[in-house]
């Protein structure tokens, strides 16, 4: 009961801020899916402010500040007049209450989430709530294992949620299945929204969600699902500004392009190729992008300059006779993508989505849609890059262990990409 | 085939073939898949104590009321830190342990966790070492303190 009022008071914290932004420009349901999101990254970062003001977990200001923000935005909502958009959702909405069922029945089978879920993740989440003055032990190099370098985005939503009902596990498992609910329910009402038809976005959305594999990673406890959420919401919200000429979406876009930076490191790489592209597609009167994206990217630009520890897992293979960044990782990092998207596990869905956007052809490189396939590309080739000169791990099993969680995180976004290039109705 | 896409709300200009094809391979996935997840999850409901590495934490119960207030603590194993299990057995004891910090194979500090490969093994090493066994659990795992500690923060 109590999460349920904590994610609630999140959910109205970002539907309202985002009817500030954007008032009546986008559908009642895309707006709660869109404003859910935007409402969990500003509660992470009221905690991460507070936690760094105090330098402790305060049981009272978040709260405190969370619903005097509410009230403030209520009153600012107020004088709004808001168009009403007759939209008939219902059918996307039983698609994804169908979602749930799944989502949740594994999520109950993987309480504890994958490796990194306690590894890292709930760990950080763990220190920030219950370690008062000390919580920054969480950076201590002795804890090195536990990706001590990557950022707080979900540890400290997962603790906003804690707050309220208490530590347990069913806390960052509830969490897991709202995020992918969340960015199933963002691609499903932004196709629509960017005039896909509800049957082809719910074809669409359904293939992507009801992957057994993409099922367990969603339900994993990691910070992928809110990396593939923010980077999704990003780019709607993105083609919606080209496509109603509206620059408060650009607006939006900044704002998810600063939460995305705080997700995970990768995030991080994801926001900054995000941010060139969006700029060098929209160079006029950039400085309101640019503003709403420091302002909320804040947070990372903090962590990064004062509190990061330094990467205990890194050796640059470009500097080191020990270790060196050899021929041998650059093919086994250049061939073992392709093995990957072929792997049995996606069923086929990256060879059919490369094939329905090769045969999309210009349509997919069009402007402004051609902007997720240089990102995917950039993205992917940033990560290559790392691949190759970070050589502290055995090349094999790193990327047999993360490559598929960041291929994961693209899919939504790649579908969006396919579905936008083959099926819009003006096409 | 054209009558499914006019349901389907695709404009008649625009359903070229290879289209209506992908389209159609998509449906296909979406019935694959579900069923791949219906199969997963009857599998995973049947035998819902099957997962990897999922309890491993349940052996160190009982020590975070002991730590409540303990900074830091040293764990020491003579097993293979390499291996998988004894790795995920480390990590989930710092995750119910948390926000104590859990230093792997340094025993300086007031408190050491020993996970050994037999409790005689553990004994040894806790002789060697000049501590105090104090507590042993049914999984082995022996809680000893160091009478000459001075390291207590990490």
């Amino acid at each position: 009961m109590m999460y349920l009022f904590a994610l609630a008071v999140a959910v109205a914290l970002g539907y309202c801020t985002l009817r500030l932004i954007v008032a009546g420009r986008l559908s009642f349901y895309l707006s709660l899916f869109l404003g859910a999101a935007l409402g969990l990254g500003i509660i992470g970062q009221i905690i991460f402010y507070l936690q760094l003001l105090g330098n402790n977990f305060n049981h009272f200001l978040p709260p405190l500040v969370s619903l005097f923000l509410l009230v403030v935005l209520f009153w600012l909502n107020k004088s709004l007049k808001i168009q009403s958009h007759k939209n008939s959702n219902g059918l996307s909405l039983l698609v994804l209450i169908l979602l749930s069922v799944p989502l949740w029945l594994e999520a109950n089978y993987y309480p504890l989430g994958g490796w990194d879920a306690w590894s890292c993740w709930n760990l950080k989440a763990k220190f920030i709530y219950l370690a008062e003055d000390h919580w920054k032990d969480i950076f201590t190099p002795i804890l090195w294992r536990s990706n001590i370098h990557y950022p707080l985005g979900l540890p400290t939503i997962n603790v906003w949620f804690w707050h309220w009902s208490g530590v347990s596990q069913s806390v960052p498992m509830l969490n897991a299945v709202v995020l992918a609910l969340l960015t199933a329910g963002v691609l499903l009402l932004g196709l629509q929204e960017l005039k896909v038809s509800q049957w082809i976005s719910i074809v669409v959305t359904l293939s992507v969600f009801t992957l057994a594999f993409g099922n367990t990673l969603s339900i994993s406890q990691y910070s992928d699902i809110l990396f593939s959420l923010y980077l999704l919401a990003a780019l709607v919200c993105y083609l919606l500004s080209r496509d109603l000429k509206d620059n408060r979406l650009l607006i939006l876009t900044a704002v998810f392009t600063g939460l995305l930076s705080f997700t995970k490191n990768e995030g991080l790489a994801a926001s900054v190729i995000l941010t060139l592209l969006v700029l060098s597609q929209q160079l006029h009167r950039p400085w309101a992008f640019i503003s709403a994206l420091i302002a909320v990217a804040l947070p990372t630009i903090i962590f990064i300059l004062w509190m990061v520890p330094p990467n205990e897992t890194f050796i640059n293979g470009l500097a080191t006779i020990s270790k060196p960044s050899t021929f041998l990782r650059l093919q086994y990092v250049l061939v073992y993508p392709w093995f990957e998207f072929i792997s049995l596990k996606w069923n086929g869905l990256w060879i059919l989505a490369v094939v329905g956007l090769m045969l999309a052809g210009g349509q997919a490189m069009k402007k402004p849609l051609n902007i997720i396939g240089l990102f995917v590309a950039l993205y992917l080739a940033v990560l290559m890059a790392y691949y190759q000169i970070n050589t502290f791990f055995e090349i094999g099993w790193w990327m047999s262990m993360t490559f598929n969680r960041i291929v994961f995180a693209l899919m939504p976004t790649v579908f969006l990409w396919l579905a936008l290039s083959l099926f819009r109705k003006d096409a | 085939m054209s009558i499914i896409f006019i349901a389907l709300g695709v404009p008649s200009q625009y359903n070229p073939p290879m289209r209506q094809v992908i389209l159609v391979l998509l449906g296909l996935s979406v019935v694959l898949n579900a069923g791949q997840l219906a199969l997963q999850i009857l599998e995973h409901q049947r035998h819902p104590s099957t997962i990897a590495f999922h309890s491993l934490g349940d052996k160190f119960k009982g020590l975070e009321t002991v730590f409540s207030h303990v900074r830091a603590v040293g764990y020491y194993t003579d097993k293979n830190i390499d291996e998988p299990l004894v790795v995920a057995q480390f990590e989930q004891a710092q995750y119910l342990l948390a926000p104590t910090v859990l230093d792997l194979n340094h025993t300086d500090y007031a408190w050491v966790i020993f996970d050994c490969t037999s409790p005689q093994e553990a004994f040894n090493k806790i002789k060697e070492l000049g501590l105090q066994p104090l507590k042993m659990n049914n999984f082995g795992i022996i809680l000893a303190f160091n009478p000459q500690a001075h390291r207590l923060k990490p």
